[in-house]
């Protein structure tokens, strides 16, 4: 008879447990019905005994859990599509939404500047007609930084106008924006007062599309509307690329330090951002935590960063400061 | 959906999510575990070592699969690398009852034979046996099929000519009692 320590015994003993479950075999892992009481015995019980593994053994594990799934995108991830196609769609469904407004809700109170559904849309008429002028090389637009009061000559030559023609401008614009933004894409424009590539330029749009569609249907009473899954991961990708160029915008730049993203559900993805702009990513100080969507609607200004649901680990005031940058460029 | 604040469950929604470099942070906290119970029961370095890559890709792969409600990350590692090491000794086994049966008398025991016997020893431990003679003698029969010839439920069932439910139901019942025994002394130890 061998010495043998009790948790050998266990360890012989949950042997016999892995054969009992099943026929399957050595035909690959099976789902696992956790016994929890024997596992944690078990695994309590190993502790004191355990031989710590080969310090080699680290990377080579690490690097064939890599090579069997790639990192940095989840499980079940939604491929980006460009921003082109992502501004398109939002164009159609806002178009959607505002073919099926009855007269009162024309009239509903949608924004605190804007104010009624009916001016929302003509401030859109005015940001589109700034954006086609942006994408044209051969004008000159004049320094623009408020973009709210950009449109405000827009939105008065639109106050006597029936809404259904509103829409119906509003639409063209945006179709005359698509075409415009055609060719090379990271060509530089202008966007109030800072410099982006004709693709940012649309990403940009589409998140004001997608946030001023929010406020329509908060004021109208309606299911608020959802991007695809495409939409939203091209989105978190802009967004979480931008992160050192919102730092940089805001004045708040952590030169030589970095942050860990992790953006869960199928639009996201882990991602480590340098905190400033022409920094190399280096051993991140802090990791955020928290939904695709959520961090989607902070940078479209739809949620506040104090109200996203998020687990900061590491450097929490560095977290917030992140956090608080990521709605930069958003324009209401 | 809500981010958890328990550690566990953020490090699986990390995993979930693609961050490499939450499945590092899980390995420091649990590959001395999964290490020690993989070469526990191999008695096999080399196989121990392919036995925590091979959990911790696993993992990777298929983070959906944990069920913190059943038990904790380190309980579903554990058993993890431990059925990986018994599927590791039932091939050798099966091996090298391969090897025995067609190899000459003369020739020498092979590294596999080596692991099975070693697990066989662990498994003939002075206490094991105690607790199996605690079973009916059918029940200990159907187990032994089971654990030492790695026999399946069908299988025990056509090796004792009878009913696969009547096997399904000898194994369990011999599996749930040695586990109470088990746990309970676990316990003990513990406390």
């Amino acid at each position: 008879m061998t010495d043998m320590s009790f948790d050998d015994e266990i360890a012989a003993l949950l042997a016999f447990d892995a054969l009992a479950p099943g026929e399957k075999g050595d035909a690959g892992l099976p789902d696992l019905e956790l016994p929890p009481g024997l596992a944690d015995a078990a695994a309590l019980l190993a502790e004191p005994t355990v031989t710590g593994p080969p310090s080699a053994l680290r990377a080579v594990t690490l690097a064939r859990a890599m090579s069997a799934r790639r990192p940095g995108r989840p499980l079940d991830a939604a491929p980006p599509c460009e921003p082109p196609v992502a501004f398109d769609r939002t164009v159609a469904d806002l178009d959607d939404l505002l073919r099926s407004l009855t007269s009162d809700e024309w009239n509903a109170r949608a924004h605190a500047e804007h104010g009624r559904v009916r001016d929302l849309v003509a401030h859109l008429v005015g940001v589109e007609r700034l954006v086609l002028r942006w994408l044209d090389p051969e004008d000159t637009v004049p320094d623009l930084p408020d973009h709210v009061a950009a449109t405000r000559p827009v939105v008065a030559e639109l106050a006597g106008t029936d809404p259904g023609d509103i829409a119906r401008q509003w639409h063209e614009s945006a179709r005359a924006v698509a075409a415009a933004a055609a060719g090379d894409r990271t060509r530089p424009v202008v966007f109030h007062d800072i410099t982006i590539s004709v693709d940012q330029l649309l990403v940009t749009c589409t998140g004001e599309l997608w946030a001023h569609a929010i406020d329509i249907c908060r004021a109208t009473g309606r299911p608020l509307p959802q991007l695809d899954m495409e939409r939203m991961a091209m989105l978190c990708s802009q967004l979480v690329a931008a992160v050192p160029l919102a730092l940089a915008y805001r004045g708040t730049i952590a030169p030589g330090r970095a942050a860990r993203i992790v953006l869960t559900g199928p639009a996201g993805g882990a991602f480590t951002v340098p905190l400033a702009p022409q920094d190399q990513a280096v051993e991140p100080e802090v990791t955020i935590v928290t939904d695709a969507v959520d961090f989607c609607q902070v940078a479209v200004r739809r949620l506040r960063p104090d109200q996203l649901d998020a687990a900061i680990e590491g450097d929490r005031a560095l977290g917030d400061l992140v956090l608080t940058s990521i709605d930069a460029f958003a324009r209401d | 959906m809500a981010i958890s604040s328990d550690r566990d469950a953020l490090l699986v929604t990390r995993v979930r999510a693609g961050d490499d470099s939450a499945l590092a942070a899980v390995y420091d906290e649990h590959a001395d575990l999964v290490y020690g119970l993989a070469r526990r029961v191999t008695r096999n370095e080399e196989l121990a070592r392919d036995i925590v890559q091979e959990v911790f890709a696993y993992f990777w792969e298929n983070p959906d699969r944990v069920d913190l409600g059943r038990g904790t990350l380190r309980a579903y590692l554990s058993v993890l690398a431990h059925r990986r090491a018994v599927d590791e000794v039932r091939r050798y086994e099966a091996r090298s009852r391969a090897e025995t049966a067609s190899a000459p008398p003369e020739e020498e025991d092979g590294p596999e034979a080596q692991v099975v016997a070693e697990a066989a020893r662990s498994w003939r431990g002075k206490r094991v046996s105690e607790l199996l003679e605690t079973l009916s003698a059918e029940q200990r029969e159907a187990v032994r099929l089971a654990y030492y010839e790695g026999l399946t439920y069908v299988q025990v069932a056509n090796r004792l000519g009878i009913p696969e439910g009547t096997a399904k139901y000898r194994l369990r019942a011999a599996l749930a009692k040695l586990r109470t025994l088990l746990t309970d002394e676990a316990r003990e130890a513990i406390s």
